[in-house]
């Protein structure tokens, strides 16, 4: 055809209806319903399910050892100072340990 | 193109949302059956290449970028669906295809004068490499700009104008004279 040019950048509207009309499909209802099944059936792949979790599951983890680390500090703030029997030996301000350290040496000879 | 937001649809459906998806299946069936029966001229073929770009893009739409378009996005796949089912069944079926060409090209009922304008169209799409066929069904048919085309494609923008040129006039040809039967 002499008015087609192959400069021309619009699309041929008549052409372009011939077209869609000549490769229209039929059942466009039952075409949708079947890929709606089908998607149902397939769901996604676990790799896919578990890349769209990805950033979720990093914010969670991320909260979650803010929140330890601020429970375990405040742990270690509070004083636990545990007196033992060997500290108290050993410290010897009490009066009679050095009779107890004695008494302890003694008995294992 | 249409009122419906698909950017959002697509985005709710990277969610996991597959009644979103569902909305857009709906809204790109046509299309896609188009493109994918253009690349392989079987309308049962057409179809199985179609629900497997919506099904590979339901997979992968968390990939997809929503600053983008969703339709190429989506077109895309279904190309590449429809070419990797052709090259699937040229394997298994080149002998008996040669078959059905060769029987076609004899039958009486498939004259011209018998035919209408759909399957005189669809007989000179067969007519045409399948590059063209798909440029000028996407450019003229579908309304995609000829860059994005291109891109779809992976072929230079001025490939893709040359195939619309050639295919059209070829095109042309056969609405021209469905038109002057019609006039007669």
């Amino acid at each position: 055809m002499s008015d087609i040019s192959p400069f021309d950048a619009s699309p041929d509207t008549e052409l372009g209806s011939a077209l869609r009309d000549a490769l229209e499909a039929p059942h466009p209802a039952a075409f949708v319903t079947r890929v709606r099944a089908r998607m149902g059936v397939q769901g996604r792949a676990w790799e896919d399910e578990l890349a769209g979790w990805f950033w979720q599951g990093l914010a969670a983890a991320s909260l979650a050892t803010l929140l330890a680390g601020w429970s375990w500090k405040q742990g270690a703030t509070v004083p636990t100072v545990e007196t033992s029997v060997a500290s108290e030996l050993m410290n010897g301000d009490r009066t009679g340990t050095e009779v107890l350290l004695v008494a302890m040496t003694e008995g294992r000879r | 193109m249409t009122s419906v937001d698909e950017s959002a649809l697509a985005a709710r459906a990277a969610k996991g949302d597959a009644d979103a998806f569902g909305v857009l299946v709906e809204l790109h069936a046509p299309m896609a059956r188009r493109v994918a029966y253009t690349i392989l001229e079987d309308r049962e073929d057409a179809d199985d290449a179609a629900q497997e770009g919506f099904l590979s893009a339901w997979q992968a739409i968390h990939r997809y970028d929503a600053r983008r378009a969703f339709r190429p996005w989506l077109m895309q796949i279904v190309v590449n669906a429809a070419r990797d089912l052709r090259r699937r069944r040229r394997v298994r079926t080149t002998e008996s295809l040669d078959f059905v060409a060769a029987a076609s090209r004899d039958d009486p009922a498939k004259d011209a004068g018998s035919m209408d304008l759909g399957d005189r169209l669809r007989e000179a799409l067969a007519t045409l490499p399948e590059r063209q066929r798909l440029a000028v069904v996407m450019f003229d048919a579908e309304g995609y700009p000829q860059a994005e085309i291109a891109e779809m494609l992976g072929i230079p923008e001025g490939t893709v104008k040359s195939d619309v040129f050639h295919g059209r006039r070829a095109l042309r040809k056969v609405l021209g004279s469905v038109k002057e039967e019609w006039d007669e």
